[in-house]
């Protein structure tokens, strides 16, 4: 049988017993299981160790026949060899037999060097000096503390969620940058785009390049991020400071207006049922690798036997560990909370905040004495808030797509053999 | 002949907020 490869290349794995090409593979020890993939395409899976052991044999040289023999002889039963050499192919690890099958020369990623000063010690030296005299002038100075006064810093108010909306963006990819920088100090490749959580629109950098390096190297690239965020809080304070008494004093309240937002994106880290940078880190602590996933369809079953109706078919490609089934047994009740504790405070705040503020745009459009600030008010509102939920709702539909076309992909695979396309996604590079 | 056991890994999505309902 002949399978294609997800660059397109062909390669003719008969079970025949000829040796197969491999692009190269990081090959990380996980419980219950050896973690293999491939960083420059994102694509992995966990191997039990005979089956990590076999892919070391083919790395080596070693023909299809001579893997299948020594697995019979190690396991006590014959491999599937078809079957595996499949997967392999749908994971992109097989290199064409054509001459376009090399593997391109491994240079190293960009940006590595300056991934490599950020988190130098004479930068964590910088970063703690700039956080110490920032709390120390807190202390001092009960005015730069952060409160939600910050975000008024001018009278004129339609100019304060532009304003905030422009300066927040550099903050935000400050922010990703650091998670990126943090995986190109490792060698790592990574993606930016944008994506959603539950109904907030958020920034998403996609390290999964990470499962190529143990455990605990994973730590700091979960929270670059947020330590970018402290050092922007910590810097722009201390400008403030720095600013007091020299030109108008609405610049000084900027920087304490654009602290708050960083304090405001910080303090959404600590919703970690949302999946944010805190979740990862607490999941790689409990050893888990899908808790999310894992927890949503238990909760999904439940929910199911509750309204009686069949349960939730799983991925088969997907299935869980052990621990993640034994932790999601703990994640689940929390996950539900959280995301009743989420949509409650839409409900009680969110929604009836926005219809006020279209109420009142709409009498300043009927209203002929509305005066010209007044109607640029409105047009910003209008502007801003349309921009939000285009945004919201082009990241659902582009994600539904990819989840439908890759569902499709599976469905396809068990009827004619896999073709191992990953669905395109679209992103903001 | 037995189908080796293999499970894909899950995905690593490091986020921010984005002017924060």
């Amino acid at each position: 049988m002949t399978v294609t490869s997800s660059d397109g290349t062909t390669t003719a794995p008969d079970g025949g017993g000829g040796a197969v090409l491999l692009h190269k593979l990081t090959m990380i020890p996980e419980d219950d299981g050896v973690m293999v993939g491939r960083p420059d395409t994102a694509s992995y899976a966990v191997f039990p160790e005979e089956g990590a052991e076999a892919l070391r044999m083919l790395e080596a040289g070693a023909p299809v026949a001579e893997v299948a023999a020594w697995y019979e002889r190690t396991c006590g039963e014959p491999l599937d060899v078809d079957d595996f050499l499949d997967v392999l192919a749908d994971l992109g690890f097989l290199r064409g037999t054509g001459g376009d099958g090399e593997d391109e020369p491994a240079g190293p990623v960009r940006w590595q060097r300056l991934g490599n000063w950020t988190f130098s010690w004479p930068a964590w030296l910088v970063y703690l000096a700039l956080m110490v005299t920032a709390a120390a002038w807190m202390i001092r100075d009960s005015s730069l503390r952060p409160s939600y006064h910050d975000v008024f810093f001018t009278d004129h108010l339609a100019l304060i969620p532009i304003a905030l909306t422009v300066v927040q963006i550099p903050c935000i990819l400050v922010h990703e940058g650091y998670h990126a920088l943090s995986g190109r100090r490792l060698g790592l490749p990574s993606t930016l785009t944008i994506s959603r959580r539950l109904y907030y629109l958020v920034a998403e950098t996609r390290l999964d390049s990470l499962f190529s390096v143990e455990r605990k190297r994973r730590y700091l690239p979960f929270v670059a991020g947020m330590l970018a965020d402290a050092v922007l809080i910590s810097g722009l304070t201390l400008l403030a400071v720095a600013l007091r008494g020299h030109g108008p004093a609405w610049i000084s309240a900027l920087m304490l207006a654009i602290s708050f937002t960083c304090v405001m994106r910080l303090l959404w880290q600590f919703m970690f049922y949302l999946e944010t940078d805190l979740y990862y880190v607490l999941t790689n602590a409990l050893r888990c690798s899908d808790l999310q996933n894992a927890a949503r369809f238990q909760v999904r079953t439940l929910f199911r036997r509750w309204t009686r109706r069949p349960p939730p078919v799983a991925d088969p490609d997907a299935e869980w560990s052990d621990r993640d089934r034994r932790m999601a047994r703990w994640y689940a009740p929390m996950l539900v909370v959280g995301y009743g504790f989420s949509l409650g405070s839409l409900l009680w705040a969110g929604i009836p905040t926005t219809v006020h503020f279209w109420s009142q745009i709409n009498n300043r459009f009927s209203d002929s004495g509305t005066a010209t600030s007044g109607i640029l008010d409105a047009i910003s509102f209008v502007g801003l808030t349309a921009l939000q939920f285009g945004l919201l709702l082009y990241v659902t539909v582009r994600d539904r797509r990819a989840a439908r076309e890759s569902r499709g992909d599976s469905e396809r695979e068990e009827e004619q053999g896999p073709n191992g396309q990953e669905p395109e996604i679209a992103g903001v590079a | 002949m037995k189908k080796m056991s293999i499970r894909k890994a899950g995905t690593i999505r490091l986020t921010s907020s984005a002017y924060c309902l």
